[in-house]
């Protein structure tokens, strides 16, 4: 449910990253945040267990600059891949727009 | 899960929030008044401009809302309609507002939590009944952005990874 302000010529956009426990969601957001020019992007946050593994997001949103006159911004959100976290995983899919599902091809891993 | 379908709000929208939002603060006496929708995106801002990031700002709020729906649940609630987070010198109080955004009010020891509270009930109403008609009108066709709009969005894309 991407929303449009045009009071303050802002369109937002929500992408959740999607998929089994481990398949490197999180990572993929790492790498996101790794490549995009500072400018571009602003703080990562990652709700995380001590060992570091989801807990209940992971976000990062990311500019796009200025569209038509349109200020463009991403939200990108990971959900935690562990079945125990369905509740959670609702959540952060609400009013989402896109979804890009990662898991681990290795053949052990599927 | 809601929709996938876009919602907007125009100028107008903005200036009666605005009109709301500045009416609590001179009568609650806080600092800011924000308001965040429940997907996490920020919607307005009145007040002393934030120190904090906005954006990580709405992203939070919003998944702390739902997890306390959550809990609420679990204890036989339909919801908690307000949330309050203490601080030594700053709080916050969180109300929702026709289950759809939250109104999220930051104060200090200028005013007391009683009086917030007080003044936020009253204003829930009023942002009730704009946010409601706000959505209905989600179903009636909306201005679209310029031709062109998305292919520009695909060539910025490609730029971020250089």
């Amino acid at each position: 449910m991407s929303l449009i302000n045009y009071a303050s010529r802002e369109i937002n956009c929500k992408l959740v990253y999607y998929g089994p426990g481990l398949g490197g969601k999180t990572t993929n957001l790492e790498y996101i945040y790794e490549k995009v020019a500072p400018a571009a992007k602003g703080k990562m946050i990652s709700l995380a267990t001590e060992t570091e593994r989801t807990l209940f997001f992971d976000f990062l949103p990311v500019d796009l600059g200025t569209i038509r006159g349109f200020k463009t911004r991403f939200h990108l959100y990971t959900v935690p891949g562990q079945v125990y976290y369905n509740a959670s995983r609702k959540l952060i899919l609400k009013g989402v727009d896109g979804v890009v599902f990662v898991a681990d091809s290795q053949i052990e891993r599927i | 899960m809601s929709g996938a379908a876009s919602w907007s709000f125009g100028e107008d929208d903005a200036s009666r929030i605005q009109l709301v939002l500045d009416q609590l603060l001179r009568e609650a006496d806080a600092r800011t008044a924000l308001i965040v929708d429940r997907t996490g995106q920020m919607l307005a801002t009145r007040g002393e401009e934030p120190t904090f990031d906005p954006v990580a700002f709405a992203s939070l709020t919003a998944a702390d809302f739902s997890a306390n729906d959550q809990l609420a649940r679990m204890l036989g609630e339909t919801e908690f309609g307000a949330l309050f987070h203490q601080g030594d010198r700053e709080s916050l109080y969180l109300a929702d507002v026709a289950r759809r955004v939250i109104l999220v009010v930051l104060f200090d020891n200028r005013t007391t939590l009683g009086l917030v509270k007080l003044r936020v009930r009253g204003v829930v109403e009023s942002l009730s009944e704009l946010f409601t008609e706000m959505f209905e009108r989600r179903d009636r066709p909306a201005p679209r952005v310029e031709a062109g709009f998305v292919g520009d969005a695909e060539d910025e894309i490609d730029k971020l990874f250089g």
